[in-house]
């Protein structure tokens, strides 16, 4: 323990402000009345809170003043602290603790009081002297929490600003990878098209010298020809199928399926084959079956397809047997078990373990016996993934081999199978046609050209080399239909449809019918949002070419369409509420044509907003988001009072707009 | 399960718009939708006891003189404080919500957003 005489404590304690004006001999009785104590480095000296009634000065050493783990002040030798608690009994306000070895003198309250009393004039100095320092420190403490107050800001400050940049940086990778995916959908979309496009010169072309009559030689040669042609297109549409699925973005279709008719398909598709190998195909499809179900009828034709043929490949005598067994029926819904098998040369077990991985075959000595990409097997593998099953194998060498999966169906829409097609021979209802061809690729026009001539009695056809020449036919001249490729330099076949379209009666009436080697589904999409009415895959069967166009000529008499796919679900399918919606929508939209003509002459603002905003929502339940945009522009405009003077331009527009779409939902 | 169905209040001048959520609301099974063109026939009919009121921002649109839906959730929530009121607008403006909500409705939806029409059932589910 540290001795320090009462003589040493009177003369530090002289030094303090609290007692220069008092007496030597008193301070040196203030000073052998304290007590001296020691403090170790964080230890408290008192906590805030605690109770106390003592002053004290710090011999040596430093502390400091904090509340909690906030340090306010600091203290050093020959400070004091504490001496509020003379003058009052409330609890300590700050925490005092020590930061090294902390020495400390403690004068108690009735000490110092003692003391002092005796000399009345000494200690009214000295209450004086506490209020003045009282003050001190509740100006040091408003200081100091004004600082913790700018520092907690800039703090904040600096979070927000580092959250933000988190959030942009964020922002910009997803950015890229959007960029990157789209890019990538973009190059697979190219790809199918620029393989598409010389294919369909070479199908077509070939197609057409069948037809002029060739010599016997020059007819085999034709055929292989085509045949070499169609497994070319056979193997890009597996590549596209298998980078879709990989990718991601094949979906399944939801529509009416009819599993007879499927089978009924592949037979008539593989007929041929079997026969010219002299193999029996048994077919087997249960009878109770639900006629109509709900599901994708092109993946599970692709499927059965795949298996059937596959097998027939495979078999050289014998049989190849497919069949549909109904395993159980929940109401409506039910599951079915589809088989495909043969009695072909079959696999090994250690063939089996990679029978479904892409680009495997058994062996690779079967690629140039029996041919095929070796996608087919992985493909079917996914799309019965897709369809909630799984694709099962079993086989032996020299056996045989026996594919199974089950696929549980809703129920499809009510009504049986449709109707055969319609009796009247379309070729003869296509007699006489004038037909617009627009088609940059002067060989795909050729092919068109030739094939439509072949095709059609007496029809006579018109070419235009851009979409900008084809607006010009179309409002110049009439014709009985429009073939229009989509990409076209100048003007797309998009654009140049959106421009037809906007033709005075009858001839924006003309239907067009999208001529494209891009065939995804978001491509047909977006030909049928241009106002196109029906799309030709390149390159196109002259079957698909007389039912596109018997289609475009002879619509079903009216079923209505929803105009978006909220719609469609909303109404559940059904026609006659899709209908309602229609006349709702159109009811709303003339309305609101009638109120912003009343509105644009005297430049009614507020009522201009008002209709916009109530026809705003519609748009975009019906699929109209380019009207929706445009009622948001104008919104936008007038309630920020911006561009006020682009507002009857914009208005004007917008009517435009609303009177196409009326139109479009009226047929 | 024989929960009765909640009893949904639509207030809306657009015809489409209420005639499309009504539709929508009763095709789920759970819902007895009534649809109201003003506000102030929505008050009317308070006495009916609904399970909860959707009620559009802007009601004047094709009505002149119309309460606005504001006004009308103020009135709605004093006659009875406990109905929850959904406000639909077609403003993505966080002022106007921010005032719907302090003025005591439980969600503010923005109609013309995909997924409205299911953003609203899940509201009314969770009521």
């Amino acid at each position: 323990m540290q001795q320090i005489s009462p003589e040493t404590l009177a003369e530090k304690l002289s030094q303090m402000d609290l007692f220069q004006s008092v007496p030597e001999e008193m301070l040196l009785n203030l000073a052998s009345q304290s007590r001296i104590e020691k403090f170790y480095p964080d230890e408290a000296v008192f906590l805030k809170n605690d109770p106390g009634a003592s002053l004290y000065l710090i011999l040596k050493g430093t502390a400091r003043v904090h509340d909690e783990d906030y340090t306010v002040a600091k203290l050093s030798t020959g400070q004091c602290f504490g001496e509020v608690a003379l003058l009052d009994d409330s609890p300590r306000s700050m925490s005092i603790s020590a930061n090294e070895p902390l020495l400390v003198a403690r004068i108690d309250r009735d000490v110092f009081f003692g003391v002092l009393g005796e000399h009345p004039n000494v200690m009214q100095r000295i209450v004086i002297q506490l209020a003045s320092s009282l003050r001190r420190q509740t100006e040091q403490t408003l200081k100091h929490l004004r600082q913790r107050e700018e520092e907690l800001t800039i703090l904040v400050e600096q979070r927000t600003a580092e959250l933000q940049r988190q959030k942009e940086e964020a922002d910009r990778q997803r950015l890229r990878a959007e960029q990157s995916e789209r890019a990538e959908q973009q190059f697979l979309a190219n790809m199918s098209h620029e393989i598409r496009t010389p294919m369909n010169a070479v199908t077509g072309l070939t197609n057409i010298l069948l037809h002029k009559n060739p010599r016997e030689d020059q007819l085999k040669y034709l055929h292989h020809i085509r045949e070499a042609a169609d497994s070319l297109l056979i193997i890009l549409n597996d590549i596209l199928d298998i980078s879709k699925i990989q990718a991601g973005k094949l979906e399944l279709e939801r529509t009416d399926l009819h599993v007879a008719h499927i089978f009924e398909q592949v037979r008539s598709l593989l007929s041929f084959q079997t026969e010219e190998k002299g193999l029996v195909l048994n077919i087997h499809c249960d009878p109770r079956i639900p006629e109509t179900l709900n599901g994708d009828p092109v993946r599970l034709k692709q499927i059965v397809l795949n298996l059937t043929s596959n097998a027939v490949r495979f078999t050289e005598k014998g049989h190849v047997g497919m069949k549909a067994e109904l395993l159980e029926m929940h109401g409506q819904s039910c599951r079915i078990h589809f088989e495909v098998e043969d009695s072909g040369i079959g696999m090994s077990e250690e063939q089996l373990q990679f029978v479904f991985e892409n680009f495997r075959q058994a062996t690779s000595s079967t690629t140039r016996k029996y041919g095929g990409t070796g996608l087919g097997l992985s493909i079917s593998n996914e799309l019965v993934r897709l369809f909630g099953g799984t694709l099962k194998v079993a086989s032996k060498p020299g056996e045989g081999s026996r594919f199974w999966f089950d696929i549980a169906f809703e129920p499809g829409a009510t009504g049986s199978v449709e109707a055969p097609q319609n009796a009247i021979d379309p070729h003869q209802s296509l007699r006489g046609l004038r037909i617009l061809l627009a088609e940059d690729n002067l060989l795909n026009q050729m092919v068109a050209e030739e094939m439509l001539q072949l095709l059609l009695p007496e029809v006579t056809i018109v070419t235009a080399l851009n979409g900008k020449e084809a607006v010009d036919l179309a409002r110049d001249q009439t014709f009985d239909v429009i073939l229009m490729d989509v990409t076209m330099p100048e003007m797309d076949g998009l654009e140049a449809t959106t421009l037809i379209r906007q033709l005075p009666q009858p001839k924006c009436q003309t239907p067009v019918i999208a001529f494209t080697a891009s065939v995804t589904t978001k491509e047909v999409q977006r030909c049928l949002q241009h106002g196109m009415n029906g799309c030709i895959p390149k390159p196109f069967k002259e079957e698909e070419m007389i039912n596109a166009l018997y289609a475009a000529l002879y619509p079903e008499p009216s079923q209505p369409v929803a105009p978006s796919p909220f719609i469609e679900e909303l109404a559940g399918g059904n026609p006659e509420r899709i209908q309602r919606y229609l006349n709702l929508y159109i009811d709303s939209a003339q309305m609101g044509i009638t109120r912003l003509q009343k509105a644009l002459p005297g430049n009614d603002r507020e009522e201009i907003r008002k209709v916009v905003h109530t026809l705003k929502p519609n748009f975009r339940m019906f699929g109209l988001e380019d009207l929706a945009q445009q009622a948001e522009t104008i919104e936008k405009a007038i309630l920020d009072r911006q561009d006020e003077e682009g507002v009857p331009l914009l208005v004007e527009v917008l009517l435009e707009g609303l009177r196409e779409s009326v139109n479009k939902m009226s047929k | 399960m024989t929960d009765q169905k909640k009893k949904i209040f639509v207030v809306d001048d657009d015809q489409m718009f209420s005639s499309l959520l009504s539709d929508y609301l009763g095709g789920k099974g759970e819902f007895v939708v009534s649809t109201f063109s003003t506000g102030e026939e929505c008050l009317k009919h308070l006495d009916q006891g609904p399970d909860a009121v959707i009620l559009d921002y802007y009601l004047d649109s094709n009505v002149p003189d119309a309460m606005n839906g504001l006004d009308i959730l103020k009135l709605i929530h004093k006659a009875m404080p406990h109905l929850q009121v959904i406000m639909l607008s077609s403003q993505e403006r966080y002022g106007v919500a921010l005032q719907t909500i302090a003025s005591g409705a439980v969600s503010y939806v923005i109609k013309d957003k995909d997924g409205a029409f299911e953003e609203i059932v899940g509201l009314l589910r969770a009521l």
